[in-house]
């Protein structure tokens, strides 16, 4: 699940996730939509990646009330706001991307995180 | 025949013998009697021939001795007495003394056979002798009383002596006196010859119960006599004793004063003696007499010896007079003297002695010694106990007063004390007086002014040193001399006499004081500024007793005030010309000074302000701060205030105000200058706006910067996410739509970057620079911001129509209105996910609030805002919070286009109450016309 307010990255990261094999079962464009899609989601997502700052709701404030639903949920933070690092590895984020990062530590830390290949060698495997 | 007639012859014979004759038969019965002795016995003859002598004509007391007598007689036992006396009694029942002389007769055997008798009647001799006997012996009595009364001085002594001489000389056969008060009682008696049968008669007499015939005496001056008190005095019980007696009872009187009565008894045939009676009343007013000598003597004695207490006493006083008087005689001194003089005041000096507690100290006779004989006064001063007098005997001596002190001592010492006291008292006075004399003298001497004092006919009593050197008079050369002669004044200019304040104060009793510009005139004709004040010297009773003039050279002090004069008034140049307001006043806020500017200022005139108060210029908070400042000047000495000062007018001009406490006679003053700082709030204000404004700039640099960056990171980010796709994707012909996606992403990114930095210059400008608007027309710009963004995205699909129903539109406004649409229109365009962007612009005239606007609505079908967004996306910086994002820089400089053109931003849905089908941006310009 992605949440992310920047239409652009929203794209961004549907087309690199998607080449890496991921689904995206969601992508919510604030804290609020991304509780709610949460809420409503019977299998939930092995992971999201959660934006910080956003308008109506930001992501630390998300991740608290997805916690509340789901303690096990797991949350990749990808953010510009360096100050919100501490706070969400506080609340048990599983690792805090400062924008701009390399597409591949995304996807290594989705895969680490989930118990999958890196992304190096699935990109030789699409060569 | 013979016989018969011989018989006859003798028997007249007898008959004619002056004396009774009487033949007593041995048978006692009488055989015969001659015609005197039937005279005397005053019976016929026949009556007393044949009848027994002893049992008829002898008184029944003496008949057995008479009788035995004769019965011896006739046994021839005794010679017949040649002269026999013995009372016969006659027919009457009288006795009468008869003197016998007696024979007997013998028969011829010789046998004795009678008596003859014949007996001179000697019973007027015997009373006689009997008178005279007793009249001697009254007189010894008499003349025993007599004796006694000229030397015996004690009443009972004398009462007694007199019972006792007027029985033992057997003048009467008892006696008994007794003594009255003034009040009728008795108080004293005596008697002789009673013993204890006169003691009945002492408790009834206590009781105040007389005997009647002592109850008669007192009523009458004469003797009253009782002839038979044992017949007729039966309630007496002293009638006993007077059997065969008679009393005489008279009232002891000596002027008017009836001192008691006398009661006798004495033989009855002499009660009735007149001559008995005035003796008796003789001896009576001589015991009176006695009586009155010795009661007068007492009281000669009495007055004698209160006079020689009361000379003790004169010269106790007299001596303390002495000692009192001796000149320089301390407290002390005077003490000792009288403690040592109080002995021979005493009637016992030898066993006296005395001390004087004062003070806490004591003062002590030598022989003195404390003892249970003590008479003690108090000492008090002012009427505070401040010692005692104490006198003591050093031996016992009877107690005559409660005491073995008299009360004439106990007088005297408390008069003593009394005195010693007034003494004390006086002698304190004295040393208060004394001392505030020396201090006066030594004031008046000492006084820096000059002093002169006159009687009430204004001649000088005084001159101090000053007023000698002013004057150039001494004093021992003005004493008494007028005041006028010594103080010579007159008017400075006119040189006109000027009346003397001391007349004046004469005639008027009251202070006066000199006129202005007078001078005295010394004895050497020197001219002297004076300044002087007069004064009435009044006793304890308001009487003037003299005058008190004083005055000093004031030459000095003219010359001063003209240098104050001169250096007020260049002070007040100053004060007056000082920047500011000037201002001096107590602590009660009352102005003592100000200078013209602080009129001018406040509006108020110079007399308004002395009535003012300064806090008066004051309001509200300004004026409490105000009053804690002035408290704090005067408590620390200065201190400074920043406040609204208040005209007349109600016009408030910040003032800075300055207080320095200052002393001026004494008196705690507040001075100070208050300047208008008007000038320096405005500074202040704009500094602080200034400081504010960078404040805010810095605010939001930070916050543009915070965004800036945020969005620079996002730009990169995708720029870095699709470069790095693409280096990925390069040759793989499967995601040649991935590719130029993400070459248009990258396309977009630069767009947005130069945009973003656009963005950023030109809110720094509408910081920076002043904005000036004009007229302009919105169509225009409206079309040249919809080709920009055709042209920035053309790689998108995006429709922009405009629907208007008006040709052209102007706004206050200027170049940034470009800005401003450019970017509603760049927001449309990014928050839009679907492959055709349409945007619709609908622009109209609307009137809010009494304005006229153009109406601008951009309506897209982008993404729409969320309704928690709505409200939030164009709130001031200051109030957003950094974890929810708000607008975007080029919202932000949309909003302060705005707020520069007085124009209104909103967004609503596009279809209402549904966000996701899109944003309506609605903006309102004023417009011009």
């Amino acid at each position: 699940m992605i949440v992310e307010d920047e239409l652009s990255i929203q794209r961004i990261y549907k087309i690199l996730l998607t080449s890496f094999g991921f689904e995206i079962i969601g992508m919510a464009k604030n804290g609020e939509e991304a509780v709610n899609m949460y809420k409503s989601f019977l299998k939930k997502p092995d992971i999201i990646i959660m934006d910080h700052r956003m308008p109506v709701k930001d992501g630390i404030e998300a991740t608290k009330e997805i916690q509340q639903i789901d303690k096990n949920a797991k949350i990749i933070f990808a953010s510009a706001d360096i100050t919100a690092e501490k706070l969400a590895m506080s609340l048990g984020a599983l690792s805090f991307k400062i924008k701009p990062f390399d597409n591949e530590r995304l996807i290594n830390n989705i895969k680490e995180k989930l118990g999958i290949e890196p992304f190096s060698e699935k990109v030789k495997n699409l060569v | 025949m013979n016989i018969n007639l011989e018989e006859k012859r003798f028997q007249k014979y007898l008959d004619f013998a002056g004396v009774l004759i009487v033949v007593i038969e041995a048978d006692q019965r009488v055989s015969f009697i001659n015609k005197k002795g039937c005279e005397l016995l005053g019976y016929n003859k026949e009556d007393v021939i044949g009848k027994n002598w002893f049992d008829n004509f002898i008184p029944e007391t003496m008949k057995n001795k008479v009788k035995s007598v004769f019965d011896e007689l006739m046994a021839g036992k005794i010679e017949p007495i040649e002269f026999f006396e013995n009372p016969i009694i006659t027919k009457k029942g009288k006795e009468r003394i008869i003197e016998w002389h007696n024979t007997i007769l013998k028969d011829e055997q010789g046998k004795i056979y009678a008596t003859l008798s014949s007996g001179l009647d000697i019973t007027e001799r015997k009373k006689a002798e009997e008178k005279i006997k007793h009249l001697n012996l009254v007189l010894r009595a008499i003349r025993n009383v007599n004796q006694l009364i000229t030397t015996e001085k004690s009443c009972e002594k004398l009462l007694q002596g007199i019972c006792d001489n007027l029985t033992e000389t057997r003048g009467y056969f008892t006696a008994w006196v007794a003594l009255l008060d003034n009040s009728h009682n008795v108080i004293m008696t005596a008697e002789s010859g009673l013993g204890e049968n006169f003691l009945p008669i002492v408790e009834t007499l206590k009781k105040g119960e007389f005997t009647k015939c002592s109850q008669i005496a007192l009523t009458q001056s004469d003797v009253f006599i009782t002839e038979e008190p044992y017949l007729t005095c039966l309630d007496c019980s002293l009638s006993r004793k007077y059997e065969g007696r008679a009393a005489m009872v008279v009232r002891l009187e000596h002027g008017e004063k009836i001192f008691g009565w006398l009661s006798v008894s004495i033989p009855r045939n002499v009660v009735k003696n007149e001559d008995e009676q005035k003796l008796f009343k003789e001896v009576v007013n001589d015991i009176a007499f006695a009586l009155y000598s010795i009661e007068l003597e007492e009281e000669r004695e009495k007055v004698e010896k209160a006079l020689k207490e009361r000379m003790k006493e004169l010269e106790a006083f007299y001596e303390l007079s002495k000692i009192v008087e001796e000149p320089d005689i301390t407290e002390e001194i005077l003490i000792q003297k009288i403690v040592n003089m109080i002995p021979k005041s005493m009637q016992y000096p030898e066993i006296t002695c005395a001390r004087i507690k004062l003070k806490g100290q004591e003062f002590k006779t030598e022989n003195f010694e404390e003892t249970k004989w003590v008479l003690k006064s108090d000492i008090k001063i002012f009427g505070e106990l401040k010692g005692t007098f104490e006198i003591y005997y050093l031996k016992e001596k009877l107690e005559i007063d409660e005491g073995p002190f008299i009360k004439e001592e106990k007088a005297l010492i408390d008069a003593l004390t009394e005195r010693l006291g007034k003494i004390a008292e006086r002698m304190e006075v004295e040393q208060k007086l004394k001392e505030s004399e020396e201090w006066l003298f030594t004031t008046l001497r000492s006084i820096g002014d000059a002093v002169i004092t006159t009687d009430t006919k204004g001649n000088i009593i005084f001159l101090n040193p000053v007023a000698e050197y002013l004057t150039c008079w001494k004093q021992e050369e003005a004493l008494e001399k007028p005041i006028e002669d010594i103080f010579n004044i007159v008017n400075e200019e006119t040189h006109k006499q000027v009346e003397n304040p001391i007349s004046r104060v004469l005639r008027e009793g009251v202070v006066v004081g000199l006129a202005n510009q007078t001078v005295l005139i010394d004895k050497n004709g020197k001219e002297i500024p004076i300044a002087d004040s007069g004064a009435p010297i009044n006793d304890d009773e308001g009487n003037i007793i003299g005058v008190v003039l004083i005055f000093r050279d004031i030459t000095e002090r003219k010359k001063a005030e003209k240098e104050l004069i001169k250096a007020k008034t260049f002070s007040e140049s100053i004060i007056d010309s000082l920047p500011g307001i000037f201002y001096l006043f107590d602590e009660k806020g009352k102005f003592l000074r100000w200078n013209k500017n602080f009129e001018e200022v406040t509006g108020y005139s110079g007399e308004e302000i002395s009535k003012m108060s300064i806090l008066d210029f004051f309001v509200g908070d300004d004026k409490k701060h105000i009053a804690e400042r002035i408290q704090e000047v005067f408590v620390k000495g200065k201190s400074t205030a920043e406040a609204d000062f208040i005209s007349k007018s109600g016009k408030k001009t910040p003032h800075y105000f300055t207080g320095l406490r200052m002393i001026i006679d004494n008196i705690p003053y507040l001075g100070g200058l208050g300047i208008d700082i008007t000038e320096r709030k405005q500074i202040e204000q704009k500094l602080k706006e200034s400081e504010e404004n960078y404040h805010q700039a810095f605010k939001r640099a930070e916050f543009y910067k915070d965004i800036f960056a945020h969005d620079i990171n996002n730009l990169l980010q995708n720029i870095k996410s699709s470069m790095e796709l693409l280096s990925t994707f390069k040759n793989v012909l499967e995601k040649s739509d991935e590719v130029n996606e993400l070459t248009n992403i990258i396309e977009e990114q630069i767009v947005r970057g130069s945009k973003l930095v656009w963005n950023i210059r030109k809110l720094s400008q509408i910081e920076e620079t002043e904005d000036i608007l004009e007229s302009v027309e919105t169509f225009q710009v409206l079309k040249e911001a919809i080709n920009f963004i055709q042209k920035s995205y053309h790689n998108k699909e995006i429709d922009i129509q405009i629907d208007s129903q008006i040709k052209q539109g102007f706004v206050q406004a200027n170049e940034l209105l470009l800005d401003l649409f450019e970017n509603i229109l760049f927001n449309a365009v990014k928050h839009n996910e679907n492959p055709k962007i349409e945007i619709s612009v609908k622009i109209s005239k609307v009137d809010k609030d009494r304005k006229k606007y153009l109406k601008f609505e951009f309506l897209d079908n982008g993404i729409g805002v969320p309704d928690a967004l709505k409200e939030q996306l164009f709130k001031d910086i200051s109030s957003i919070k950094r974890k929810t994002k708000g607008m975007g820089l080029g919202l932000l400089l949309v909003s302060k286009i705005l707020s520069i053109y007085n124009g209104q931003i909103w967004v609503e849905d596009k279809i209402k109450g549904d966000p996701s089908k899109g944003s309506n941006f609605i903006i309102l310009l004023p417009e011009v016309i």
